[in-house]
This record gives C-alpha cells, structure tokens and sequence, in this order.
C-alpha cells in the first residue's frame, strides 16, 4: 500500500539538508525532536511537582536555606536546578521555546506541501495509485452506472468532480487541517506563557500588611499603595450564632474553626514626592478582601492570603497607683515604636528607661528576642515628690518592683495590630491562554470528528477501477460508501489492509498523478 | 526558445525559489529564537531582582540620622575610597560580639579610607543606646537608626549580622554574613578599595 501521510507530498525537511539554516530546519521539523521536547516537558513539570514551588514556602527564610533544611541534599539540588520555579527556570523556558520553534516549523514543513497537494490534487488517477489505497475494487461498469454513483456520492454531501471517465469524490478535507489549527492554538498559548514572565503581563507579589499600616505595592512598582484599616478573623461562634449553632458538635470535636479572614483595606495612587522623600497620596478606593473575594483594582487583585498568628502590640497603658494614699494617677500610654521616655503625672515623673519589645531573660539579664512587638516589657523608674527613685520591670504577667515601693505601676490596656499577608496580582495573559487554548481545542475536534474521506472511480482499459482513502477509521467510510457501489453495481472494493500485511509496501512514496 | 534556455530558466527559477525559502526559514527561526532570547534575559534579569542585595548590584541609596539624631548619612553622598555597610540588632548575639572588635580597628580602617557604618534594623533609640551602654565600648563608628526597617526592607536582609562590602562606585562586592572577626572585617576593606 502507500503511504498516504500528507497525501504523498514531499517534504521539504526530508531532502538532503545543504545549509546550516536547512539543517537547523530539519533539525526542528523532525517529529521525534519534537515528541522529545514534550517528553522532557512532562518529566520536567512532574519534578517540579516533588517539592513545592518557591511561592508556596514560607518566607522567614532565603529559599535556598529553606530547600536544604527541609529537603536536604535532594532539595538543594532541586533548587540549584531552578524546579522551585519551575515556570520561570531558564531551561524550563528553554524547552518551550524551542517546542514552539518545532511547532511552528513542523507545520509549515508538513503542512504547506500537504495543501498543495490537496489542492491541486488530479481526478484521474494512476492505476498503481489506485491499487495502493486501502480500499480497492475492480470490475466490469458501465459509464451510466458511475453517472448514478456521482448523484448518490452527492447526496451523502461529497463534492464531486469528473474528468473525462474519472471521478473523484472528497469530504471533509478540512479535517485535516485539524492538526495544524491545533498547533497554531499551542503556539498563543506558549507565547502567552513566555509573556508571563515579563511584569507588564504578570505580577505576583506577597506583602505583609500591618494594621494601620500603608506599603507601597512593588506589583504596581510603587504607583498604588494599600492600608490595612483592618484585619478581621472570625471564628464559627456556636454559642451566640444561631447559625452556627448547627455545627456544634463539629465545631466541639475540631476546636475553634476559623469562619472568615478579611482585611478591610484603603487603596492610595501616589501623585507625586514629599521634599522629604515621603510620597503624597491620594485616596482612590477602599474595600476589602477576603479568602476567595479578592480587592481589585486597574488590573490588580488583592487576595487575602496569610496573616500573622501572633498579632503585635502597639502601645501598652499604664495607671499609676500611690500606696499610701491610695490616689491614682494616669493612665500613661507607651507608643512601642516611638515611645516618650518621660511621662509627668502630677508632680510624679515616670520615666521609660528601657524597652523590650519580645521581652525574655538572658544569662540573668533582661534582653529582646527580635525587633517585634510580641512581648513588651518596660523598665520604669518613678520619681517621687520626695526625691526617691523607685525601679519597676514591668511586662505581661510579670511585675518586678521593690515590696517598700510607694507607688505601683499598674497595666491599664493595649492596643494591638495583626499583620494581614496579602498577595497581589496580575495576570493579562489569561485571554491569551484562553484564545490558545479555545483554538487548540477547536483543532482538535476537527481532527478528531471530521475524517477526510475520498472516493476515486475511473475506468481502466475494460474495468471499472474504484478505490477510497480516509485518514480515520476506514469501516465508517466502507459503511457509507460500500451500499453505494452495492446499489449502483459498481465493483464492491475490499479492504486490502485486512489481507496484506502492512510492511510490505511501506516505503512506497508516490503522487501517483497520471 | 531552445530546449537549452527552457532549462536554464527552469534552473534560475529553482535556484530563486531555494533563495526565497531558505530566507523565510531564517527568518521564521530568527523571530522565534529571538523571542525566547528576550524572554530568557528578562528571566535572568529578574533572577538577580529578588529584593535582595548580592555581590554585583549596585547599593540602594538611603538617608539615616544616627542613633543621638546629630547627624543626617546619606548613602550615595559618601565620598571616600570604600565602604563597609553592617546590619545589626541587639537581639542578635555576633551582633554584640563583633562590636568591639570593629571599634578597635575602626581607626586602621579609617586610615585605608574605608568607613564603617552600622545599622540598626528597626529598635527603639531608647533599646539601643541602652544596649550600646551596657556594652563597656565606646563606639566612634556611625550606628544608624532605621527605625522603620525601611533600609532593611530595601536591602533584604534575612540573617544578621550582615556586611555589605561596598566599593567606591557604590557597588556591592561582596555580601557576608556572620560575625566579623579582625582578619575577616581588614579582608573586606581590602576588597573594598
């Protein structure tokens, strides 16, 4: 039989390359190339898939510490080899580029020759063609007889042509253009994947907000700045909610369930600097974001992603009690990120002579574990009218003052800030990727549900000679086009495939053209 | 026309053919290949574009007062040979540790043009002159107070101490992390110069 991959026509790649530019592009036009590329593809996403990407760690430390702690060895090595950023690694991006090369060139080189020779396809045909096709028939027909089979072939919508004694019937011929449609689609589609790595197409940044806080958004590259107002957590609350009062066995067996997490947020656009490099702001929206409903904005959106467990303290109030007396006086706050170190209370001074803010003791020492505000503890001296000095090491649960003391520094309130992680991002490929994916699909389904069918009928010496080729699945043409032949009474064609074994023939690549 | 001229026009016509497509087949791979070669210096772009500083970038500029908020620094405004540029906290043990050995040297490195800068990551005044009191040193190089942790922001820094070294240009040479000895902190004033 012949072989009837794209009808026969010779391909480009195929002859003797000459030059570099011929062979790079025949290089890239081989099919094996190509399926190696997709092979590395897959096994390359599926490595990245053993440890989780970069954007997925936590981030207190650098990621190459982190891979080699929880990892060891093999995370180290995963990410030296960049799978911790699979999308965005150099060879990641590599290979795609050099698919979608091979795509491009592989459809060109296969599919120009193949539409030429589709088009200018001839109605009369060699006999050895016709002998080569998988279906073939031979026998005694009269010219009345394939004027019939033409009307009938037309009623089952094939486009017929006669030449002199010759006819050739074609359907669905742009099902075979299917395959080539869907590379197209996988072309926008990898030109979309490598538009993500340029920031005006896509950004992805995660930004710790604390409440009361404004940060400049580096998504944006400093034009928007967001305010955490608020970061709220609720918890399923059985007891005062009737709603929730449903759940309460489960919410018994599991402990406290968080119900929602939202940062209640303002949105600034910076209109230009303050002298003192401070930018000026201007207030242009305000929301709120919570898991699954993010805050958007231009082309941004705000997810609510993370916050932190343990919230840190602002600033702590302090009375001031007199022992002897039993006045008080106050109450004094403490700004823990500014603090005043002198508070005057009625002719009492108390100052701040230290602060710890993540308050803990070291070698017998009072010391701070981190810059952070999660433990304070303050050491006040109290002047009193009388000129003594008086030491207080005052914290949470924790009060360190001379028994004789007359007066007592007693804890008042806090006020506190929880810090919401928020991920802001922007994707504009995603129509794109959608295009991409919607014309791959297409290709697809035209490859798939609309086989290319032809029929060739033409006399040969006394014979009639009929013989049919289809790309997919040749018992469906046989089951359309068998009852034809049958009841125009032209020679039935059997299906040679089922008698000759297939390699005998396989080399033979003709046009066939008479 | 002779059989002769059919096939020398036949041959010319061939050869033009060849021209045009093996020019479209680089052009076609020229495109593509370029594309993915703007992509991937994009991607390597970014990749030293973490929001931290290594060896090879170029310093942030700042503007810090020091910790008794007498005097203004500002990074690009430094005007001698090369600079040492440490981040420190009173949290952090080699932090302490380090501090007397570079006050010892501080004049040797004076002497070879290299200033010392050190600073804070987001304390309180108050903690630090406390910290700096209790130390028994006095210190004569710079502490900078970068209260709002802005500075480290901008420079990335997860693990301290940490000492930029940073030459005259303003470029980072180096990026080291760990306490700094005396061989260690003359080692990265030589390289600064």
């Amino acid at each position: 039989m012949l072989d009837m991959k794209y009808d026969g026509a010779d391909l480009r790649s195929k002859r003797r390359p000459r030059s570099i530019i011929d062979r790079v592009w025949s290089f890239f036009a081989s099919v094996k190339v190509g399926l190696w590329l997709i092979g590395l593809i897959i096994v390359g996403s599926a490595i990245g898939t053993i440890f989780p990407q970069e954007m997925y760690i936590p981030q207190q430390l650098p990621p190459e510490q982190y891979y080699l702690e929880e990892y060891g060895t093999p995370g180290s090595i995963y990410y030296a080899l960049g799978f911790h950023n699979l999308y965005t690694s150099w060879w990641y991006i590599s290979l795609i580029v050099m698919l979608t090369l091979s795509l491009i060139v592989v459809s060109i080189d296969r599919g120009v020759p193949l539409y030429k020779a589709l088009k200018h396809q001839p109605v009369r045909r060699t006999e050895r063609f016709m002998k080569g096709q998988r279906l073939f028939g031979q026998g005694e027909a009269t010219d009345a007889q394939m004027d019939e089979m033409e009307v009938a072939l037309k009623k089952k919508r094939y486009h017929v042509k006669r030449d002199g004694d010759a006819l050739l019937a074609e359907k669905h011929r742009f099902g075979r253009w299917g395959p080539y449609v869907n590379h197209v689609g996988l072309v926008i589609f990898f030109l979309g994947a490598m538009l993500r790595v340029f920031p005006a197409f896509h950004t992805d940044t995660l930004e710790w907000v604390r409440e009361g806080d404004t940060v400049s958004l580096e998504a944006t590259d400093g034009e928007y700045y967001l305010r955490n107002d608020q970061f709220i957590l609720e918890m399923y609350d059985p007891e005062n909610n009737e709603e929730d009062a449903k759940f309460a066995a489960a919410i018994e067996k599991a402990g406290a369930v968080p119900k929602n997490y939202e940062t209640e947020l303002t949105l600034f656009k910076k209109t230009g600097m303050n002298e003192d490099g401070s930018p000026q702001l201007e207030q242009i929206d305000t929301g709120s974001t919570k898991v699954n409903h993010p805050f958007k904005f231009d082309k941004f959106e705000v997810y609510q992603e993370q916050y932190s467990s343990r919230p840190e303290f602002l600033s702590m109030s302090f009375m001031l009690a007199d022992k002897q007396t039993g006045d008080e006086y106050g109450p004094f706050k403490v700004d823990l990120e500014n603090p005043e170190q002198s508070y005057d209370l009625n002719g009492v001074t108390v100052s701040l002579k230290d602060l710890y803010p993540d308050f803990e003791v070291k070698d017998g020492q009072p010391n701070t574990k981190s810059p952070r505000a999660l433990n304070p503890a303050f050491f006040f001296n109290v002047e009193t009218p009388d000129g003594a000095t008086e030491s207080n090491l005052i914290g949470i649960r924790l009060n360190v003052a001379d028994e004789d003391n007359r007066y007592e520094v007693k804890f008042a309130g806090t006020e506190m800030a929880s810090t919401s992680g928020l991920r802001v991002k922007s994707d504009s490929t995603y129509p794109i990727l959608i295009v991409g994916a919607t014309i791959f699909m297409i290709g697809i389904v035209m490859g798939m549900y609309w086989p290319h069918r032809r029929v060739w009928i033409r006399r040969h010496e006394n014979d009639v000679l009929v013989a049919g080729f289809t790309n997919k699945n040749p018992s469906s043409l046989r089951r359309e086009v068998s009852p034809l032949l049958e009841q125009t009474g032209l020679p039935m064609w059997e299906d040679q495939a089922r008698f000759t074994s297939k390699s005998e023939n396989e080399s033979i690549d003709e046009r066939g053209e008479s | 026309m002779t059989k002769d001229q059919q096939k020398d026009d036949r041959m010319e016509q061939a050869v033009a053919k060849k021209k045009k497509r093996s020019f479209s087949r680089l052009m076609i791979m020229t495109v593509v290949l370029f594309a993915g070669a703007i992509t991937l210096m994009q991607l390597f772009d970014q990749a030293g574009n973490d929001g931290r500083i290594e060896a090879g970038d170029e310093a942030p500029n700042f503007k810090l007062v020091t910790l008794d908020g007498s005097t203004l620094y500002e990074r690009d405004n430094y005007e001698g040979k090369g600079m040492l540029l440490n981040f420190w906290g009173t949290f952090c043990e080699p932090c302490k540790k380090e501090m007397p050995v570079v006050q010892e040297n501080y004049a040797a490195l004076q002497d070879m043009g290299v200033d010392f800068w050190a600073v804070n990551v987001g304390e309180t005044p108050l903690r630090v002159d406390n910290f700096i009191n209790d130390l028994g040193v006095k210190l004569d190089y710079p502490i900078l107070m970068d209260t709002k942790s802005e500075v480290e922001g901008a420079y990335g820094i997860y693990n301290l101490p940490v000492t930029f070294v940073i030459d005259g240009e303003g470029n980072v040479i180096e990026k080291y992390e760990g306490e700094l000895s005396k061989e260690k902190l003359m080692e990265l004033a030589e390289k600064s110069l």
